[in-house]
């Protein structure tokens, strides 16, 4: 009888524990969550001056931010990357223009030796590569196009942060490619286009029907791609992009090559398009 | 730090990020060990075996029983009770076969404020998100370099017995000067294999 | 003893730290600048306090088997808490102080204090003790931490460089320990003489 009191003993007082945390922690959440959200809205505000709003753009494995005005024109992305600094992975987030010239920059996390390193979370570091372009950004020592003074006796810190920029110039190009594909669709005037591309077994030929901006189908004119990949094939991509609306989609795992020949028909169709945009469309439905 | 092999992991977690010397953590333990070398191994051993045993039990707790039922936030609780428990079982367990090991009250002591250790492990391994193998490998290198740390320190300290000291300085804060010193050591190693 | 003895009974008799030698991890860790430190130190202090008490209030319903069990859930519920408070309200603070804020759970000071102190004595007693020491720690921890950011950063409580050069070491690790071991050796120093005086 004692050893069972003592167990309730101790089960009551972990459970009135367990319910008052559990209380505070319910209270305190959103408030965690909206302040996140609210610290990275002002980060991001902060590096791309003039965008009130962002949208967030997910490619394959890479991440990036496009920034409108109030007027809903595109002001540039804040692109978020990382290098390997002396102490780890050195992360920052880079305001780029649609120009190509950098708007801003903030060291997000770094474990640079404090004093020393550390030194590049300064803004008389960072300030250095607002207004370049790619072409400037590199250390004044090691590159005469370079642009920017190496912090002293942090060379390998300052030429992280280098690094990390120049990456940022590559996500952003992708980024830019990205997008201009997905807003093709909004240039291409209602029709049927054509498009070919090149499968494991020979050529894929699709029709895809265009109207209102908007892709409503994709017909298959002629392949000759063996029977157990097409189906495969056949099933997930068409049904995709008219889902999504978007032409940048991935392989099929176990059938790339009939996949890939399907897309770039489909993208070759597109193509069509966008060049019959310019002028009346050559086929109607 | 998951995407790190398994010896990076290691030495990360022993040399560079080392828990006494860089991370302060396990003090207590650290400054309390005896002036006898022996005892100090003996007891560095017993702190890697069972914080390498208490962080795998923390990590099936996080990853079968906190994550999946989105009670993560009760970590502190759950974790603390399980490490102190475990150890009450190990100190029962070394006091009853091999009490040679815990002679002096002090290293008795030892071993239950090495709860630390065993704690910051099972918060590191859930941040970082290490799988079981990883977190084993990060567990088994912060004991070793606490057990590395120690067995200098006492080497150190006992060679220091007999010099002249300063009264004032006598005791703790002549540890802490040589804590000091191997702190410094210690953080030459930054930047070891790229880390 | 008095109440009012039992409370400043911690703030130098037998302060946490330079007396009793306890809580000093996150003593070193944290105390790189002044702000963390004061915020340490008060996060603990609070934890310390309200453990106490309550700790103190269910002394009668906890026998000897369950007094480690129990002392375990009560700190590391409060150290949730605060934790929890600390990263809605003060996240800046919090991300600095990191995992040093779930380790107050596992801090010496208040797993020693409870079961010396609040498991034997009155309500406003253990909470006074608690107070008491956990303002002692707070004390200690923000005289290193303002002395390593004046000598190692030049700067206090994040004020604006005013020291050109300063010794980068004391924001490092081995700064602390060569802070606190001069603190320590102070102390000492005044404690020893207080013995020859005594002696006179």
């Amino acid at each position: 009888m004692d050893l069972l009191k003592k167990t309730l003993i101790l089960a009551l007082i972990a459970s009135i524990a367990a319910i008052v945390v559990t209380v505070i922690y319910l209270n305190t959440k959103p408030v965690i969550y909206a302040h996140n959200e609210a610290e990275f809205f002002r980060i991001q505000k902060s590096i791309l001056k003039g965008a009130l709003k962002f949208e967030e753009i997910i490619m394959q494995d890479e991440l990036c931010y496009m920034g409108y005005d109030s007027a809903g024109r595109k002001t540039g992305l804040v692109l978020p990357v990382s290098s390997i600094g002396y102490g780890g992975k050195v992360e920052m987030m880079i305001g780029i223009d649609m120009a190509g010239i950098i708007t801003g920059l903030r060291i997000i996390n770094q474990n640079e030796t404090p004093g020393l390193g550390s030194k590049i979370e300064k803004s008389s570091f960072i300030s250095q590569f607002t207004e370049l372009t790619e072409a400037d950004i590199d250390l004044k020592k090691e590159n005469p196009a370079g642009k920017i003074d190496a912090i002293t006796a942090a060379t390998i810190s300052s030429r992280t942060v280098i690094n990390g920029v120049k990456n940022g110039f590559n996500l952003y190009n992708n980024c830019i490619n990205y997008t201009r594909k997905k807003e093709v669709l909004n240039r291409i005037a209602a029709g049927t286009y054509r498009g070919t591309g090149e499968g494991f077994s020979g050529q894929i030929v699709v029709e895809v029907v265009v109207a209102e901006n908007k892709i409503t189908a994709i017909k298959i004119i002629r392949h000759q791609e063996t029977e157990q990949y097409w189906t495969k094939v056949k099933s997930g991509i068409p049904g995709k992009i008219l889902k999504s609306q978007n032409i940048e989609i991935d392989t099929v795992t176990g059938a790339t090559i009939t996949s890939q020949g399907l897309i770039d028909a489909i993208h070759n169709a597109i193509e069509a398009g966008e060049e019959a945009g310019d002028s009346p469309p050559p086929m109607s439905p | 730090m998951n995407e790190l092999n398994l010896f990076s992991i290691f030495i990360s977690g022993m040399i560079i990020n080392n828990i006494v010397l860089i991370w302060f953590i396990g003090l207590c333990s650290f400054l309390r060990v005896s002036v006898s070398l022996e005892a100090s191994t003996g007891m560095g051993i017993a702190i890697i075996f069972v914080t390498t045993i208490s962080s795998a039990v923390s990590w099936i707790v996080y990853n079968y029983l906190l994550k999946p039922y989105n009670l993560e936030f009760l970590k502190i609780i759950v974790f603390v009770l399980f490490i102190a428990l475990f150890i009450q079982l190990v100190a029962m367990f070394i006091k009853k076969n091999i009490p040679g090991l815990l002679k002096s009250s002090g290293n008795y002591f030892t071993l239950i404020t090495a709860n630390c250790v065993m704690l910051a492990v099972a918060f590191l391994q859930a941040e970082y998100r290490f799988n079981f193998i990883q977190s084993l490998v990060f567990s088994l290198g912060i004991s070793c370099g606490f057990a590395l740390a120690v067995i200098l320190f006492v080497s150190i300290r006992e060679r220091l017995e007999l010099a002249p000291v300063p009264k004032a300085l006598k005791g703790y804060p002549l540890s802490f000067f040589i804590a000091a010193l191997m702190s410094l050591a210690f953080m030459g190693f930054r930047g070891l294999f790229g880390l | 003893m008095n109440r009012f003895r039992i409370f400043t009974n911690g703030l130098l008799k037998e302060n946490p730290v330079l007396v009793l030698a306890t809580g000093l991890c996150p003593l070193l860790a944290v105390s790189v600048t002044a702000i963390n430190a004061l915020c340490m130190g008060i996060a603990t202090a609070l934890v310390l306090a309200f453990s106490s008490t309550t700790i103190s209030i269910l002394r009668r319903l906890t026998p000897e088997q369950l007094r480690l069990p129990v002392s375990v859930v009560v700190i590391s519920t409060f150290t949730t808490i605060v934790d929890l408070v600390m990263s809605a309200y003060f996240p800046v603070l919090h991300r600095a102080l990191g995992i040093f804020v779930p380790l107050i759970a596992v801090n010496c000071i208040i797993m020693n204090r409870t079961e010396v102190f609040a498991y034997r004595n009155k309500v406003l007693d253990s909470m006074l003790d608690g107070l008491g020491m956990g303002l002692g720690f707070l004390f200690i921890i923000l005289i290193i931490g303002s002395l390593r950011e004046i000598s190692g950063n030049g700067t206090f409580f994040s004020s604006s460089q005013f020291i050109g050069y300063p010794a980068i070491i004391m924001v490092l690790p081995p700064g602390a320990f060569i802070a606190l071991g001069f603190l320590m050796g102070l102390a000492q120093w005044f404690r020893n003489r207080q013995v020859t005086d005594r002696h006179e």
